[in-house]
């Protein structure tokens, strides 16, 4: 307990200064240590105006880091924080969340590495949904999405994970599936989003981009999720309300222009053949 | 060429026009007069144009395959050419359309029916579409037509490209149609696999030529196979060596 030396004086004192100064960016990049921060970071949301003010005006010793009770609240802020973020079920919904998605694409694709089957991915995500948030509000946008998520959970099968990416954004994991059966399965779903009461008088549907994850594919998960991502932005560019697919025909294009100007130029340069360039035309 | 798994050679261009079918067809006609077993599928399922080709009117094409019930088997017909053949849609628009899905229902289809032929060469349509893909990753050879035009080399190496980089299918089978001589082919097919080389890092094996001559679009427009109908020409013996080179395949 050296709480009369001077330099933690100090660094009590930029720390309730901090607090009453909201000031975040010195709160990260100021000299001051892990638990410190953290006990400032809970005061500033903490605490009113005026008590910040209070604080500030206090002397520093107000702030002991090596108080029982401080510690204990930054203890249950911990453990606050990683209950927050373990939880794997999104409230809304009831479907997984993000975090266990992520967890869940990663055992997907060992198991494929594994076993040789590979398992896709479809990204899904709704058309027209802000138009129910705007005009009947959030609480019903929020229930039209639950209704969502369990049209999906009906529509696909046992083994598959569907989980809410994040707004109005969906994902669902179709372990040990092929594409083909991918494809059907995406099918159900975009038709089944049409026939959600409440989805008709907002048009909404659903575009849905596919991504199969096979042995040889190069990707990782966040390869992987991306493949599935630029597929449903095309779905999406496409005017919505349909299937698209990640694989070969995107490749297809990138490959046609990929014969690139130095290529076609080797193919011009050697080969001597404009003289007899049209020779046997209509061969 | 006993073993039951039979030889899938796709034949593509990426260019059209350059001799696709007519390489597949006579290529086809000269094996089954040497007492193989061949089956020619038309996967040219936009615009089909082997049963012109043959003159033949199909009753099934793949078209029935796809959205009808008729299985494969019902479809296959066997030529006066000795080989067989199954065609796709003449015509119709509705077949350029197709969907991964029923691209594999495609080849699921033909995955049976091989197992009774030596050889099946898969007639792929031009371009790079979604489907010539597949059916040449259905392959277990590929094969590239192509000629000494600049559109035919740089069409065909994008195919190579494209499916090397889809699939990392890195060897390719080289025919040069309508070549003046054989060296003529040669310098063709040094000039593309030197190119492979440099940009791919793999090289190109030399399937063989075609002279160019006379008798073959006089062929196509009778509707008859060179190979039957003008035994000693060049690009018959032309035809006959590719056909050999490719029997060495397992």
């Amino acid at each position: 307990m050296n709480r009369s030396s001077l330099p933690e004086e100090k660094q009590n004192n930029t720390l309730a200064k901090m607090i009453s100064e909201k000031d975040f960016e010195e709160l990260h990049f100021s000299n001051i240590n892990e638990s410190q921060r953290k006990v400032a970071l809970i005061l500033l949301h903490n605490l009113s105006p005026s008590e910040k003010q209070v604080m500030n005006n206090l002397p520093y010793r107000v702030i002991d880091l090596d108080d029982d009770l401080l510690k204990k609240i930054v203890e249950l802020e911990e453990e606050n924080d990683r209950l927050r973020s373990e939880a794997l079920v999104d409230s809304i919904t009831g479907l997984y969340n993000n975090r266990f998605f992520r967890v869940q694409l990663e055992t997907e694709m060992a198991r494929t590495r594994r076993t040789g089957l590979s398992c896709c991915l479809l990204m899904i995500d709704l058309d027209n949904f802000k138009m129910i948030n705007d005009n009947r509000g959030h609480l019903e946008g929020d229930r039209f999405l639950a209704q969502v998520a369990q049209t999906f959970s009906q529509c696909v099968r046992a083994v598959d994970i569907v989980c809410r990416y994040g707004g109005d954004e969906f994902v669902a994991i179709l372990p040990s599936t092929r594409l083909f059966v991918a494809i059907r399965i995406a099918n159900r779903l975009k038709n089944a989003v049409r026939e959600i009461p409440g989805a008709t008088g907002y048009n909404v549907s659903a575009s849905i981009g596919i991504a199969e994850f096979t042995l040889s594919s190069p990707w990782d998960a966040n390869e992987f999720i991306q493949a599935a991502d630029s597929a449903m932005y095309e779905a999406k560019s496409k005017g919505g309300n349909q299937v698209s697919i990640k694989g070969h025909t995107i490749r297809i294009k990138n490959g046609f222009e990929s014969v690139t100007k130095e290529e076609k130029e080797a193919i011009f340069s050697t080969h001597d053949n404009d003289h007899d360039q049209g020779e046997h035309d209509g061969m | 060429m006993e073993c039951k798994c039979p030889v899938i050679a796709s034949i593509s261009s990426g260019k059209g026009g350059v001799g696709k079918t007519f390489v597949t067809v006579n290529i086809g006609a000269y094996l089954a007069h040497h007492g193989k077993k061949v089956l020619i599928v038309d996967c040219d399922l936009g615009l089909a144009n082997i049963d012109i080709m043959l003159g033949v009117n199909p009753k099934f094409t793949l078209k029935e395959v796809v959205f009808g019930d008729i299985d494969i088997h019902d479809v296959a017909i066997h030529t006066k050419h000795g080989f067989d053949f199954v065609p796709a849609s003449s015509g119709t628009t509705e077949m350029v359309q197709l969907m991964y899905e029923d691209i594999e229902k495609i080849k699921d289809a033909l995955g049976k029916l091989s197992q009774r032929y030596d050889l099946v060469i898969l007639d792929t349509g031009a371009g790079i579409s979604e489907s010539v893909l597949q059916f040449n990753l259905f392959a277990n050879r590929n094969v590239i037509v192509l000629n000494r035009e600049l559109t035919s080399l740089t069409d065909a190496y994008a195919t190579i490209k494209v499916i090397y980089q889809a699939f990392g299918r890195d060897s390719f089978n080289i025919i040069v149609n309508t070549a003046k001589n054989e060296e003529e082919a040669r310098k063709i097919f040094n000039h593309i696999d030197s190119i492979c080389k440099r940009f791919l890092g793999f090289p190109l094996h030399y399937l063989g030529y075609i002279v160019y001559d006379e008798a073959v679009p006089r062929s196509i427009m009778r509707q008859e196979v060179l190979i039957n109908h003008q035994n000693q020409s060049t690009p018959t013996i032309n035809c006959a060596s590719i056909a050999n080179r490719m029997l060495t395949w397992r």
